[in-house]
């Protein structure tokens, strides 16, 4: 049990290049999974469909959650996640463009651990992602085994 | 009475003694004293001779006589003759005026004594008392009509005594006979009748009309009766009121006419009946009140009622305003000529049994009538059941279309929401992409790209950046008025505070004054005023940033009607012909290298404070700062 990949969830492939180019640029540790979808999240995370063979006792260190998705929205895939006690667990930080209210109330209803804007400067953007990689694997503490 | 007879005896005899001597003496003398005049003429002697003579003769006349000579002799004839007639003359004159008096003494008593007996048998009771009040006389008809005799009322104080018993009214009467009886005297007139209730010796009250005539020296007073003519009088009154009242009030129409049918007095009811007043109904004909074919008719029947003969009869009276109405008429003739008539008014009669007629026409139509409307109160539920449903459809109508505008404006509504979540989410990501990309091109190419290829890099960034910025000004701005608005008490000095101690963190390079009036109290949503401070406070200090030492003053005016409050700045300021730019959004009074922002700013700010119900103005002057004047709505 490697518990050291990260979730991000995200449909924008320009998101999801300049995320990936930011966890390495920000040496953060661990696999990056790419879900592109709800769908995708929660297959991933439940074992099913494309990822029906996947180990399920494997959980991601974190989950970086997109709000607008395809298919499953990401309120939705939270909502599924923080309701199923083999995946409550798993930290999800929502990580949108969006300032409106209503999602930041929402995501936390739902048990998001963490609300992080992507800001439009590239700079500010890879920065959020390093602290969160150098938080969610450094300081924070997870169920031990 | 009797004094007067006896004084009439006396002088009567006295005249008959005397008046046969008299006569004789009377020729006697008459005819000597013709001769004598005659002789005197003749002989022309001389009194004084005749005189002497005379004396002579009366002394001794048969000696006298013989001593006389002739002519001597006839003077002294003449002389006795002269005296006798002279002595006779005047015996006779004595005679004479004396008997001249007795009979007029005669006839003035005789006057008398009739006069008397005029009282005594006069046909009116009379009485007669001197000025002393002593009563002297009381005629027949006085005894006959009050019972008292003379010996009764022997004065004045015994006949009020008992011809007036009760002593107020006698006190009144005694007073009025007194002054009458005094006016009388001074003005020298009769003493005025005058009505007085004179108790009768048997103690019944007469009404006598009492009057009095002044004589020489007593006066004499009538009695006349009038008790039974006052009686009459009242009785005629009564009666004659009692046929007024009965004629002024009767129901039914009394009139009077002449015996030629002029009518000479209506009644009110008679009047109100045909419609005309009195005046115009005295001295019209009957037959003017009928149409032209009944009036030789009524000529008829008239002639008969003056003949004695009645009955009621059916009449039609043209009445003042034209109407026709059926009338009963009685008349009859009266004693003096003249006709009497009741007319009565019986067009209702006739009419309520035209009424009761129709009434019962009217019942049987109802009976009709009832089935019908049972039939049509059975389709009147139908209507109403149907007008109810009609109702119930328009109300299900209203409520659908009230729904409708309501799920409209949701949409509209869910709309904005879904469009500003869109530009939330998705507008964003390719400016992050041009950012992105643009900045791992700097910073992984270096040295493949030159200055200008670099510059191009940089330019792509910095617009990307600032359509980050309006993009986050839009969906604020969007947010302001979808957002939830909460009317509670908010300290404006206190947010002013602490807006003042985030900006002077932020420009700690600067120095900046703030001046903040405390308790700027107002009523309104904390969190939107809050970004109304915020957007002024900051455009204040952006735009102070070129003074050596700023100064930000937010306060209130006083004095108005309304609470006015302002953020004032000591900056550049601006000419006043743009102000109305200001609240345009992205419209910007300055350029952005100078003074970064998107110019949205104020147009949140005037929205806010639109939604308060307030207003907001600036005044500025070009290099002398900006003051942004704002009301919250609602009085001081």
């Amino acid at each position: 049990m490697k518990n050291d990949t990260i979730l991000l969830v995200e449909d924008n492939p320009d998101d999801e290049e300049l995320a990936l180019i930011a966890f390495r640029l920000g040496h953060v540790p661990g696999e990056v999974v790419v879900a592109h979808d709800g769908v995708e999240a929660l297959d991933y995370m439940f074992g099913t469909g494309l990822y029906k063979d996947r180990d399920m006792s494997d959980h991601p260190r974190m989950i970086l959650l997109d709000l607008k998705l395809p298919k499953i929205g990401g309120l939705e895939v939270l909502q599924k996640l923080k309701m199923d006690k083999r995946t409550q667990s798993v930290p999800v930080i929502v990580l949108t463009s969006s300032s409106e209210v209503e999602d930041i109330i929402n995501s936390y209803r739902f048990g998001a651990n963490s609300y992080v804007r992507k800001q439009v400067e590239f700079e500010k953007f890879a920065d959020t992602i390093k602290q969160l990689g150098n938080y969610w694997f450094s300081i924070n503490e997870t169920i031990p085994e | 009475m009797t004094t007067n007879s006896s004084k009439h005896g006396s002088v009567r005899s006295l005249i008959s003694l005397i008046d046969p001597y008299s006569r004789y003496l009377f020729g006697i003398a008459l005819t000597f004293s013709i001769v004598l005049i005659g002789l005197i003429t003749a002989l022309h002697f001389s009194q004084q001779q005749a005189i002497q003579a005379a004396m002579s003769v009366s002394l001794n006349i048969p000696k006298t006589l013989a001593e006389l000579n002739g002519r001597m002799r006839v003077e002294f004839v003449v002389s006795v003759l002269t005296a006798v007639c002279l002595i006779s003359g005047v015996w006779y004159f004595l005679i004479y005026s004396l008997r001249k008096r007795a009979e007029n003494l005669a006839r003035a008593v005789e006057s008398e004594e009739k006069y008397y007996q005029l009282l005594r048998l006069n046909p009116i009771p009379l009485g007669m008392v001197d000025l002393e009040g002593k009563v002297k006389f009381i005629n027949d008809k006085f005894i006959k009509l009050f019972g008292y005799q003379l010996s009764d009322i022997p004065s004045l104080n015994e006949w009020f005594i008992v011809g007036y018993p009760d002593e107020v009214y006698r006190k009144w009467v005694k007073e009025n006979w007194e002054n009458d009886l005094s006016n009388a005297l001074n003005n020298k007139t009769d003493i005025k009748p005058k009505v007085y209730t004179i108790a009768r010796k048997d103690g019944v009250p007469l009404k006598v009309d009492v009057s009095g005539i002044i004589m020489e020296d007593s006066i004499l007073v009538a009695f006349l009766d009038i008790t039974d003519r006052m009686k009459a009088e009242e009785a005629l009154r009564e009666s004659e009121e009692k046929y007024r009242l009965f004629f002024e009030h009767a129901a039914d129409g009394i009139f009077v006419t002449d015996h030629n049918g002029v009518l000479l007095d209506v009644n009110p009811s008679g009047c109100v009946l045909i419609g005309y007043p009195l005046a115009d109904l005295r001295g019209k004909k009957l037959i003017d009140l009928l149409l032209p074919n009944a009036q030789e008719k009524m000529l008829y029947l008239f002639t008969r009622v003056l003949m004695g003969q009645t009955g009621p009869d059916v009449w039609k009276v043209i009445s003042k305003n034209g109407n026709l109405i059926d009338v009963s008429l009685d008349m009859r003739a009266l004693p003096d000529g003249r006709v009497l008539g009741i007319i009565r008014d019986i067009s209702e009669n006739l009419q309520a049994e035209n009424q009761i007629h129709q009434a019962q026409q009217e019942l049987t139509n109802l009976l009709k009538e009832a089935d019908q409307s049972r039939m049509a109160l059975l389709s009147m539920v139908e209507d109403h059941q149907m007008a109810e449903e009609r109702i119930s459809q328009l109300n299900t109508e209203l409520e659908q279309r009230v729904q409708d505008r309501t799920s409209q404006l949701q949409a509209s509504n869910a709309e904005l929401e879904a469009f500003s979540y869109s530009v939330s989410h998705d507008l964003r990501a390719p400016l992050r992409a041009m950012d992105g990309y643009s900045n791992l091109l700097l910073s992984d190419y270096p040295d493949r790209l030159d200055d200008q290829g670099r510059h191009y890099l940089s330019r792509i960034q910095e617009a990307s950046k600032r359509m980050g910025e309006l993009i986050e000004d839009l969906l604020n701005l969007s947010r302001i008025t979808r957002s939830e608005f909460i009317r509670r008490q908010v300290d404006l000095s206190q947010i002013a505070k602490e807006i003042a101690v985030t900006l002077r963190d932020q420009n700690r390079d600067r120095v900046v004054e703030f001046k903040i009036e405390p308790d700027l109290i107002v009523e309104g949503d904390s969190r939107l005023l809050k970004i109304v401070l915020e957007n002024l406070m900051n455009n204040a200090l952006k735009f102070t940033e070129k003074c050596k030492s700023a100064l930000i003053s937010v306060g209130k005016l006083s004095g108005g009607s309304e609470m006015v409050y302002f953020v004032k700045d000591n900056g550049i300021g601006f000419e006043m012909t743009y102000a109305g730019k200001l609240f345009a959004p992205f419209q910007r009074l300055h350029s952005v290298q100078d003074y970064p922002g998107t110019g949205i700013g104020l147009v949140i700010v005037q929205r806010i404070i639109t939604r308060h119900g307030g207003r907001i103005w600036p005044e500025a002057e070009v290099g002398k700062g900006a003051t942004f004047y704002f009301t919250l709505g609602g009085a001081k």
